[in-house]
């Protein structure tokens, strides 16, 4: 619903505005609740249980992890995965010959501070395959500088057997970093940079007569908000065919996250999932534990088929004309590159912009030069 | 010497009570052969006592003797005897009359006198006031002039020949009054004798009647409307009747006093107007719909016409969609709710439309920066036949299109409304009225989705007199609601989707006047609900939407009512009512069972029943009882006290914290049942220094079964098993309301205060649906403090200045208490519903009125308004919401109306 947007109009109309500010509002103590987050698919690699605690608003960046818990998933067969723990709250399942199958049914159990929680189980459902994954390509010229390049990155899908109605995609970006100098060690000048998408993508395909997803538009990528484009890009797509509870659950929470701000928001709610506590049915618990087939397809956007992509990173750069005036300016200091014309030195204050290592890997992806 | 006996004439027909008489005053003197002139002014002098008289008629008239504490009666019969003079005595007044006599009563004992009729006199007075001194006689009494017989007739409107609702009448002589009903229409039942009649109502002149009554017969009076109007701001009528009148809980708004009230961007609104009186609250500025006692927006019954109105809003919320130019006024009932009206549980919002002028063609208009109204009305036949004509429009578009951004270029808002209505007497028993009612608004966000709802009603009433202790109203009318949601960006998923009600109904209402002491309503009530939840459909060739429906849902409700209004002694009132409600859901339907002993979902669907076309699929029948109490104590105060049982068959699913137009409303099935409301309410009522301080007091406790809330993550748009995603919740309200206002002087208006809690409470055996554990928690409207200031001031007739002050406690709200990572990105934990509150509220709004020239013949009368809505720019806090970007959680406050927005309004009437 654009409602935020309607009232805006209004507001100008009525030579006013509805306005917006910043808010912190005083909230009082409450207890910490378990935060279950689960993926089982049918490739051994995918498979996770991250188990968390609730962190007070206004924190940012501290992790609650829950250590030392068991897990294990059964399926229907009663057949049983066990989960270990390879980083704090972070637990993979254990054998690397266990893999989902599709039609089986599966059930997480925990044991945390020794009170037990299960989910409901859960039915692993067949995923259509990612028919195409490409991008469109838009120059602007606006005035600014540089010009916009822009790639949008759209996929289709088409699932022939109708079955699927609900779908979830989730996206990791790969692209390759160069600082602009080239002194530097070239371990720490040329790097693989990774994200993972955050942002809830899902679709109801329920009301179609056909479960046909056609230009679905998954992201924006351009020379201005960020490196992704300077050099090569590459994306992998994820699809999930998953239940309609599970749709619910992710359609709410994206609702509760990316929607609110408007005169109708629905009241806001803390989301069941599909996780309980046994041992005391009125904790509440948050999370799902979600169990999908998966298909994957991958894009790949090269700089030689941009030629230039203008824009890029800036350092704040000193010069220095011998290695005795860099000693004396501080331990801080990063050579950059010597300037032969010129014979001096560029020097930076900044690692990151004497060592890429800082925002990702020096190590290539296997995949990288598949394309 | 003739002003003295127009003076005199004016006295002797209005006053009616009597004291010490003249003639029983006791004269002493020696006046013998002293002229009649010095022996006047000797009794003046001393006895406070005047005569009128022609000098010419008392020449040659002289005192015949002495006298010793001798009765003046006396003296003058003595001193007239034999002449052809006569005299009439009248409290302190004594008039002396040549050839004829004054008689005292209608009907004189002695028919051998001559009298003067005072229909003689009449082409001395204004001729508006002449209808004043002609005496209405009924019947002409006969041997036997002991028993009763029935008054009865009309009040309208000398202006505009509309019926007066709520006249008050009065007959002195028998400590006994009556009041005008809707159609301006009276019955009373009275002793054979001889009256004087008084009748009064607000923004009228008073009038008086003398009536000789001796068998049963009507009598129709015309109003006339008071020269100014100005300043009668009062949200009541007369003090005696805010104290006589029988509803503890019933407010009454007259349209002239919203018209005067500051208006935000110049559009005068009856529901925002009423927000301002006790009890009535709203959970935000800007939202649509309000919150009567504790219940929630979808329980008030707005009847425009007498029919249902769905959509009670334009613009998103900020305008009331019905257009005050067709309104004489309002009555909300916040309890006490008459057996006539059902429904909807929380209160009655009755808007008495004006019916047109049927004298002369008249009309009004306006001009405001968002929208304009135009108004017309005006005899078919003269006094037969009326219609009235009024249409509201915006020219928001118009402002879009003149936006530099191309989003707001390509954004569409706007709205109309229009009504028409037709009343033609047909004869003195017999009236037809025909009105109908359409709205329209549609919005559209750069060439995003758009939405478009309306509103649509008719009714075609006639009223029959059968005779006057009886009169009967029958009714059929029709209102549909519906929306429309369409996209039509993407080729492949264009849509849109919608929703309507359609609701007709027969309505009959007899009224019954079997004596004075008791007033019969009563009647039969059928209406059909036809509700199409959703359908989706797909819009052009390419697009894949497949087609959805969600099943019809269909109805039938009738519903009996019987309601005695008895006068037990002079002094209480005692209301007593019953509703008999009843519902009828039938098919074609397909019903879902689900297993008993799972919170309801789409994997515990046991079994299907298919129910044919016209197969009952469930049935409800519900009494209502209604019972309104009123004791007044002494003459300027009273108790009232009220129980009433309400019923509501058809609910608006909202799971947003304010009603929003594209809500759906759905109808009670197997597993919605009916909601139910109870309240008991005491009231106290007051008026200080002969009525111009008026002080009401009330208390109301309130409990309410099967409200609905839903789910979390509850999906309501095209939802087949809508009864997965709903759990029942029960209500509980208490507040007392207090109100103290002034109705009369140059400084005028009233100060209303509300303490008041609402509450809700999750009512379901699956701990997985409760809200909060199942605890008590605050409605979303739960305000407990509300106090509103509305004060006028009137310099001259030309300029006047009212502001208006409110503050309330802040909404409660949900907030985000915690965050945690899931899937990468941020997600925020919640408190408990509702266990925070957003900063209250509170607001000043002020507006300066400039009347044009107060020349009565001049063609056009217009006048200016100047307004600020927010004087203070106080940035008052809609809502509190939260956004996560960048992996950082936000929280941001919405204010709806952050600065102070003017206005400026020009309205005329022709």
């Amino acid at each position: 619903m654009r409602f935020r947007s309607l009232i805006y109009v209004l507001f100008l109309i009525i030579l006013s505005d509805s306005c917006t500010s910043k808010f912190v509002p005083e909230i009082e103590e409450y207890d910490k609740v378990i935060v279950v987050e689960g993926l089982l698919t049918d490739e051994s690699i995918s498979n996770y249980v991250k188990l968390s605690r609730t962190i007070p608003i206004g924190i940012t960046g501290i992790a609650s992890p829950v250590v030392n818990a068991h897990i294990y998933v059964k399926d229907d067969l009663d057949r049983i995965a066990v989960f270990q723990e390879k980083s704090p709250g972070y637990y993979i399942s254990d054998s690397t010959n266990f893999t989902g199958e599709a039609g089986r049914t599966y059930t997480l159990h925990l044991s945390i501070d020794g009170k037990n929680y299960e989910s409901e189980p859960m039915l692993m459902r067949e995923v259509q395959p990612i028919d195409s994954i490409y991008a469109r390509f838009e120059y602007r010229e606006d005035g600014r500088y540089p010009p916009l390049y822009q790639y949008t990155i759209y996929f289709d899908s088409f699932d022939s057997s109708n079955d699927n109605r609900f779908f979830r995609w989730t996206y990791e970006e790969v692209w390759e970093y160069h600082l602009p100098w080239h002194y530097p060690p070239l371990y720490k000048s040329l790097c693989w940079l990774t994200e993972k998408s955050t942002d809830i993508i899902i679709k109801n395909n329920s009301s179609l007569e056909q479960s046909i997803i056609n230009k679905y538009p998954l992201l924006q990528i351009d020379n201005r908000s960020s490196t992704r484009l300077f050099h090569k890009y590459s994306i992998l797509l994820k699809q999930y065919s998953i239940s309609e509870d599970e749709y619910t659950f992710w359609e709410s929470m994206r609702e509760m996250t990316q929607e609110q701000g408007g005169l109708y928001d629905p009241i806001p709610q803390s989301l069941p999932g599909n996780i309980r506590c046994v041992d005391e049915p009125s904790e509440p618990v948050l999370g799902f534990f979600s169990v999908s087939a998966v298909s994957k397809k991958r894009l790949f956007i090269r700089n030689d088929t941009l030629k230039y992509m203008p824009g890029g990173q800036y350092c704040v750069t000193d010069t220095a004309y011998s290695i005795e005036e860099i000693s004396g300016l501080g331990r801080y200091v990063f050579i950059l590159e010597f300037i032969d014309e010129g014979g001096y030195y560029l020097l930076s204050r900044f690692e990151q912009c004497a060592d890429c290592r800082l925002f990702g890997t020096n190590v290539p992806p296997d995949f990288w030069y598949d394309d | 010497m003739k002003n003295n006996i127009l003076t005199f004439l004016v006295l002797i027909l209005i006053s009616v009570k009597g004291f010490a008489q003249a003639g029983e005053v006791a004269v002493s003197g020696d006046f013998a052969g002293k002229s009649f002139r010095v022996f006047a002014e000797a009794v003046s002098e001393r006895h406070d006592i005047k005569f009128f008289y022609k000098s010419e008629w008392l020449e040659g008239i002289s005192i015949k003797n002495n006298y010793r504490d001798v009765l003046l009666s006396k003296v003058l019969s003595e001193t007239f005897a034999g002449s052809d003079l006569s005299f009439f005595i009248d409290s302190d007044y004594i008039i002396i009359t040549k050839n004829y006599a004054i008689k005292s009563r209608l009907y004189a004992d002695s028919p051998d006198t001559n009298y003067i009729e005072p229909t003689d006199y009449s082409f001395y007075f204004d001729d508006d006031q002449s209808n004043e001194f002609q005496p209405v006689r009924i019947g002409s009494p006969s041997g036997d002039n002991r028993g009763n017989v029935t008054l009865s007739g009309y009040v309208r409107n000398r202006n505009t020949g509309e019926p007066v609702i709520g006249a008050v009448l009065r007959i002195d002589e028998l400590q006994r009054g009556s009041m005008t009903n809707e159609y301006g229409y009276y019955s009373m039942t009275l002793p054979k004798g001889d009256y004087n009649v008084h009748f009064s109502c607000l923004g009228l002149k008073s009038l008086n009647r003398q009536l000789s009554i001796y068998e049963s017969g009507s009598m129709d009076v015309e109003m006339k409307e008071n020269l100014i109007p100005l300043g009668s701001i009062t949200v009541t009528a007369e003090g005696d009747a805010e104290l006589s009148r029988m509803e503890a809980g019933l407010e009454k708004l007259n349209i002239k006093e919203v018209k005067l009230l500051p208006a935000n961007m110049g559009v005068p609104d009856i529901i925002k107007t009423a927000l301002l009186l006790p009890g009535i609250q709203t959970v935000g500025e800007g939202s649509q719909g309000f919150n009567v006692r504790g219940g929630s927006a979808d329980q008030n019954l707005i009847l425009l016409y007498d029919v249902p109105v769905f959509n009670t809003s334009h613009f998103l919320g900020f305008f009331s969609s019905v257009n005050p130019d067709v309104i004489n006024d309002i009555s909300l009932y916040k309890g006490g709710i008459p057996a006539r009206y059902g429904g909807r549980i929380s209160s009655v919002l009755h808007i008495i439309p004006k019916d047109g002028n049927k004298k002369v063609l008249s009309g009004s208009g306006g001009i405001s920066p968002v929208t304009s109204n135009l108004m017309i009305e005006g005899p078919i036949i003269k006094d037969k036949t009326s219609f009235l004509l009024a249409g509201r429009s915006t020219y928001s578009n118009w402002l879009l299109k003149l936006m530099d951004e191309t989003s707001l270029k390509n954004s569409k808002i706007s709205f109309y409304d229009g009504n028409l209505r037709l009343v033609h007497e047909i004869n003195e028993k017999n009236n037809i009225e025909f009105s109908s009612y359409i709205s329209h608004d549609d919005f559209k966000f750069n060439n995003d989705t758009l939405y478009s709802y309306d509103n649509s009603l008719m009714s075609l009433k006639w009223r029959h007199i059968f005779n006057n202790k009886l009169i009967a109203v029958f009714s059929a009318n029709r209102s549909k609601y519906n929306y429309n949601i369409s996209s039509l960006n993407d080729i492949y998923n264009s849509f849109e989707l919608l929703h309507d009600i359609n609701y007709s109904e027969f309505n009959s209402l007899l009224t019954w006047y079997p004596s004075y002491r008791h007033q019969v309503d009563m009647g039969l009530d059928m209406a059909i609900y036809g509700i199409r939840p959703g359908l989706l459909q797909a819009v052009g060739d390419s697009s894949v939407v497949k087609q959805t429906i969600v099943e019809k849902q269909q109805a039938f409700l009738p519903a009996l009512f019987f309601s005695d209004r008895i006068k037990i002694t002079d002094r209480l009132t005692v209301d007593a009512g019953l509703r008999l409600s009843s519902f009828f859901a039938y098919g074609p339907s397909t019903v879902f069972a689900y297993h008993p002993d799972f919170s309801r979902s789409e994997s515990t669907i046991t079994d299907t029943t298919n129910y044919k076309g016209g197969e009952i699929i469930k049935k409800y029948l519900n009494p209502e009882f209604r019972l309104s109490a009123n004791y007044l104590i002494g003459a300027s105060s009273s108790v009232k006290l009220n129980y009433s049982s309400t019923t509501q068959y058809i609910h608006q699913l909202s799971n947003t914290a304010t009603v929003s137009p594209t809500d759906i409303w759905v109808l009670s099935d197997v597993y919605i049942k009916p909601q139910r409301g109870r309240q008991l309410a005491l009231g106290l009522y007051t008026s200080l220094f002969t009525s111009k301080l008026g002080i009401s007091l009330e208390g109301y406790y309130k409990k309410i079964d099967n409200m609905i809330d839903f789910k979390g993550g509850a999906k309501l748009l095209m939802n087949e098993n809508i009864e997965t995603d709903i759990i029942n919740t029960i209500g509980r309200a208490y507040g007392v309301e207090l109100m103290v206002r002034k109705e009369t002087g140059r400084l005028n208006g009233w100060i209303s205060y509300t303490y008041s809690r609402t509450e809700l409470r999750s009512n379901t055996i699956f701990p997985e649906d409760e809200i909060n554990k199942g605890n008590w928690f605050p409605a979303n409207y739960d305000k407990p403090h509300d106090l509103s200031i509305i004060l006028n001031y009137i310099f001259s007739r030309r300029f006047s200045f009212s502001c208006t002050y409110v503050y309330s406690t802040g909404r409660p709200i949900t907030y985000p208490i915690a965050t945690y990572t899931y899937g990468g990105a941020d997600v925020l934990h919640y408190s408990d519903r509702n266990k925070y509150r957003i900063p209250d509220y509170s607001r000043l709004d002020a507006s300066f009125t400039i009347n044009g020239s107060l020349k009565s013949k001049k063609l056009v009368r217009s006048s200016l308004s100047f307004s600020v809505y927010n004087l203070l720019g106080r940035d008052n806090v809609y809502s509190i919401y939260y956004i996560t970007k960048n992996k950082l959680v936000q929280g941001y406050k919405l204010s709806v109306f952050a600065r102070p927005i003017p206005s400026l309004t020009y309205n005329f009437k022709f």
